[in-house]
């Protein structure tokens, strides 16, 4: 048998191993898959594009403002993916969004003196249910703005399932018969293996924090977003850098006042 | 690799989700079935490979040559194993959990060798203990070298081709398989000497 040993254990380890039939549900799986890609990719993004981990953060505060649909089990997650690295300028961007929203939103040449738009790009967002079965789909454009500071417009076909009161919403205004939003979320990014504190854990079972996984340290930053609804179509203005509320609704309004 | 999955493989890398999943499909019973091999549990294994399908997605970008894909990913795998084995090792002392460690198993491959009727019931029975011999010897393998006994002989990947999926020289290949399957001998010399000695006391 010596002799034969190779192929002994050749034969020996494949007849074994092949009879060993994985008892995980790889559908399920496939979707924490999903989802933790979605996180990851938020906190890569980070270490290299701040504003991208502020995107990725959008899809997660999205849900917060659904408590209503959350509480109904209508949509429990959302993730947003790109399918590719491409990033557009303005009038690519504006063409990508016609023809993938199969409408016009509005995209700025600038949201101030300061702040001109820097480059555009669409993603995919997936709505989940409770049952991690997906419920919802639609492409939104996302369009960024400033150098040192950064702000991010993003806009998609209004979608009734998320079309519920923002209860975090700290102030809200009528402007030209559009109701503006303005509201902030403190945001916690931990690394992967990184447990949050107890008292973390209760603040965002309450709504008030949200935790992301995945950075290389623990960073605390308040994400600050004003939102509202015009001709069918959801914006969201958002930045972690350094904006008074204030300023951000200027913007909005700016917008707004757009042809 | 088909043309098939060079496909999708070319699909997953420019990003399709898509392709991505039919891959995940198509390749995470076999990666299971190694993480399986390495840790000898299944929790461990079903973690592992979240980890490694996760990951293959994130850092696609790094595979440049679509055809590596099966290499590519079974790196991927056996380093984040080994990343698992450590942290274990950490908590738990040592564990020697390995291949075919519970006894619904052991005698699961008693019942395979039972049916191999051709060798006859003396070469049965002795193939039964050598087996255990070495599964209890794959068991005692350190991690390293239980990868490499995986590589070689389930994956049938060269020493060069495992020094790549490993990141090590070849020749540290080389020398664990060489150190692996003289253990390995050594127990199956063993086993026969007592049962010749067995046989010429009863006869």
């Amino acid at each position: 048998m010596a002799k034969n040993l190779d192929d002994f254990l050749r034969d020996k380890i494949k007849t074994e191993l092949d009879s060993l039939e994985p008892d995980m549900d790889g559908e399920r799986r496939l979707i924490e898959i999903h989802k933790k890609c979605n996180q990851r990719s938020g906190h890569m993004k980070l270490r290299t594009n701040k504003l991208a981990a502020a995107f990725m953060a959008v899809a997660v505060i999205t849900v917060l403002g659904t408590v209503t649909a959350v509480a109904s089990g209508k949509i429990t997650r959302l993730i947003s993916s790109s399918n590719n690295t491409d990033t557009y300028t303005i009038a690519q961007l504006r063409e990508e969004a016609v023809d993938q929203m199969k409408a016009s939103p509005k995209i700025p040449e600038s949201l101030s003196s300061e702040m001109s738009f820097k480059e555009g790009y669409i993603t995919n967002v997936k709505g989940l249910g409770d049952d991690n079965n997906q419920v919802l789909e639609y492409p939104e454009v996302c369009a960024d703005y400033g150098n040192t500071k950064r702000v991010t417009l993003t806009s998609h076909v209004h979608q009734e399932a998320l079309a519920e009161e923002n209860d975090q919403a700290a102030k809200k205004e009528v402007y030209h018969n559009v109701t503006i939003t303005v509201s902030t979320l403190n945001y916690l990014f931990l690394p992967p293996d990184q447990e949050p504190s107890a008292e973390d854990k209760k603040l965002e079972e309450e709504g008030k924090l949200m935790i992301s996984y995945g950075s290389s340290e623990e960073q605390r930053k308040v994400f600050k977003m004003v939102s509202w609804s015009e001709n069918g179509i959801d914006y969201l203005l958002y930045t972690f850098d350094d904006f008074d509320l204030d300023s951000l609704s200027g913007m909005a309004r700016g917008i707004i006042d757009m042809k | 690799m088909d043309e098939a999955k060079k496909t999708l493989v070319e699909s997953m890398l420019a990003g399709s989700e898509t392709a991505f999943d039919e891959l995940y499909r198509s390749c995470f019973a076999k990666l299971y079935r190694m993480a399986y091999f390495i840790t000898g549990n299944r929790s461990d294994s079903e973690d592992i490979i979240q980890e490694t399908f996760v990951k293959c997605f994130l850092h696609r970008a790094t595979l440049k040559e679509p055809e590596r894909f099966e290499p590519w990913l079974y790196q991927i795998m056996v380093r984040t194993a080994w990343r698992y084995e450590k942290r274990k090792k950490g908590r738990y002392e040592l564990s020697f959990e390995g291949i075919l460690d519970n006894k619904e198993d052991k005698m699961g491959a008693e019942r395979i060798l039972e049916d191999e009727m051709n060798k006859g019931p003396l070469g049965t029975v002795l193939e039964a203990e050598a087996a255990l011999e070495i599964q209890s010897a794959l068991q005692c393998l350190d991690v390293k070298y239980r990868t490499v006994v995986l590589l070689y002989y389930y994956n049938e990947l060269s020493t060069k081709e495992i020094a790549k999926v490993t990141g090590t020289l070849e020749g540290t290949v080389k020398s664990r398989l060489y150190k692996a399957r003289k253990l390995l001998k050594d127990l199956l010399e063993d086993d026969s000497r007592e049962e010749e000695e067995r046989g010429i006391c009863h006869g």
